[in-house]
C-alpha cells in the first residue's frame, strides 16, 4: 500500500476519504482539517487566550499539541475525578504533557469542592447517575475556571464520533433544544459564559489515536469505568457498522446537519426562551434557574 | 504469533495479513488500530504478521 500523496510506504487507509497515508502526510492531513475546521466557523485567533479541557486521552492531548504547534497561546485545564488508577494515571499523563509542551496546566481535584468525595460518592449522594454529574461539573468547572484564569476560549477535544454520536441520538429522540445547541462553536451568550469550540470536528478517532501514536503522544486509552455500557458508545458503534458499508457517511451526516443548523435553532428559539437571564445567588455564574445554578444545588445536596 | 487485544492474548499458529486478522475476529476496522508490540508502529491493512510476531490491537472508540 503506498501513500496517496507521496507514493512512499503507507501506514494507513482512510475509506472516508478513498486515501492511504505515509507517518508524515497523515500528520498533514489531521493538521489541514484542523485548520479547516477552524476557519470554517471561525472557530479561534492568534489573539486569543485559550484553555484546552484536558483528560489525557488522545482527543484533548492531540487538540493542545496541534493547536500548540500552530503558534496559539494554549494552556490546559485538568480535572482529577479521584476515581483510583484511572484518574491518578489521567492526571500524569496531563502533567507529563504539560511538561513536554511547557505549557500551564490547572488541575481542579472534584474531592477539593465537594468534600472530599469523589465523582462516584457524590453523585451516589445526589442519587443521580455518575456521567450526569460528571458532565454538570465538568461543564462548570471548565466555564468557572477558564474565566476566572481571563481565557477567552475553551476547547474541547470532541471528534466527529463524538458529535455524530451524539446528532443520531439527538435526532432519534428529537431532542430539539439539544440540536439547536449542538454546534462546533457556541458563542458566548454572558460575559461570564466562555466561548467553546470543538476544533476535532471533522476527524474520527482513528485517525486522531494514529496521529498520537505517529507523534509519539503518551495517551491514555484505558476507558473510563463508568463508561461501559454507555450509550454513546452503542450509537458510535451503530454508526461505525454503516461507516463500514458507507465510507465517509460520518461526515456527511453531521456536515449536512451543520448546513442545517439554522432550522433547528429558530425551531427550538421559537418555543423555548434559551438565554440564561438569571445569575446563581451562590457563585454569581449565569443560570436559567431562579435562585441557585444546578452546580451549587449539588453541593448542596452533597453536603446537606 | 501473538495478539494481545483487550486484556487477552491469542496465539495464531501462521502467518496472517492484517487484514486477514481483523476478518478473523470479526472486528470494524473502523475502530481499530494495529500496532507492532515491540515498535509501536502502525501496521497498514495489507502487512504479512509472521509467525514470531508480537502484535497489539488498539482499540479506538472511547465513551466521551
Amino acid at each position: 500500500m503506498k501513500c496517496s500523496v507521496c507514493k512512499k510506504p503507507a501506514i494507513i487507509k482512510l475509506r472516508a476519504h478513498n486515501v492511504s497515508f505515509c507517518e508524515k502526510c497523515l500528520q498533514d492531513f489531521v493538521k489541514r482539517r484542523v485548520r479547516e475546521a477552524i476557519n470554517n466557523f471561525k472557530m479561534i485567533t492568534k489573539d486569543d487566550k485559550i484553555l484546552v479541557a484536558v483528560s489525557g486521552g488522545k482527543d484533548s492531548l492531540a487538540v493542545w499539541e496541534i493547536l500548540h504547534n500552530m503558534g496559539y497561546d494554549v494552556d490546559g485545564f485538568h480535572i482529577d475525578l479521584g476515581i483510583d488508577s484511572y484518574s491518578e494515571l489521567s492526571t500524569e499523563k496531563s502533567i507529563e504533557f504539560s511538561k513536554k509542551l511547557d505549557r500551564k496546566l490547572i488541575i481542579a481535584d472534584v474531592r477539593d469542592h465537594f468534600d472530599g468525595k469523589n465523582i462516584f460518592e457524590i453523585a451516589k449522594k445526589a442519587g443521580r447517575v455518575t456521567c450526569s454529574v460528571c458532565g454538570l461539573i465538568k461543564r462548570y468547572l471548565m466555564n468557572s475556571s477558564a474565566y476566572k484564569g481571563g481565557y477567552t476560549v475553551l476547547v474541547t477535544g470532541h471528534n466527529l464520533d463524538d458529535e455524530s454520536a451524539a446528532l443520531f441520538g439527538n435526532l432519534m429522540f428529537w431532542r430539539d433544544n439539544y440540536l439547536a445547541s449542538q454546534y462546533p462553536v457556541l458563542p458566548a451568550t454572558d460575559p461570564k459564559l466562555i466561548r467553546k469550540v470543538k476544533p476535532l470536528i471533522y476527524l474520527t478517532e482513528r485517525e486522531i489515536a494514529a496521529y498520537n501514536i505517529v507523534k509519539g503522544i503518551d495517551y491514555i486509552y484505558d476507558e473510563c469505568p463508568f463508561a461501559e455500557g454507555a450509550t454513546s458508545i452503542f450509537m458510535k458503534k451503530e454508526l461505525n457498522n454503516i461507516e463500514k458499508k458507507s465510507p465517509g457517511m460520518k461526515l456527511k451526516l453531521l456536515k449536512g446537519f451543520f448546513r442545517r443548523h439554522d432550522v433547528f435553532k429558530e425551531l427550538s428559539e421559537n418555543s423555548n426562551n434559551l438565554e440564561t437571564n438569571h445569575y446563581c445567588s451562590v457563585c454569581g455564574f449565569p443560570t436559567m434557574a431562579d435562585d441557585k445554578c444546578a452546580y451549587c444545588r449539588l453541593i448542596d445536596k452533597v453536603k446537606g | 504469533m501473538k495478539v494481545y487485544f483487550r486484556d487477552h492474548v491469542e496465539e495464531f499458529d501462521r502467518p496472517l495479513v492484517v487484514n486477514d486478522l481483523i476478518l478473523k475476529l470479526n472486528l470494524n476496522a473502523e475502530e481499530i488500530l494495529i500496532l507492532d508490540k515491540n515498535t509501536r508502529k502502525i501496521l497498514p491493512s495489507d502487512h504479512k504478521i509472521l509467525i514470531d510476531d508480537e502484535i497489539e490491537i488498539r482499540e479506538v472508540i472511547s465513551g466521551g
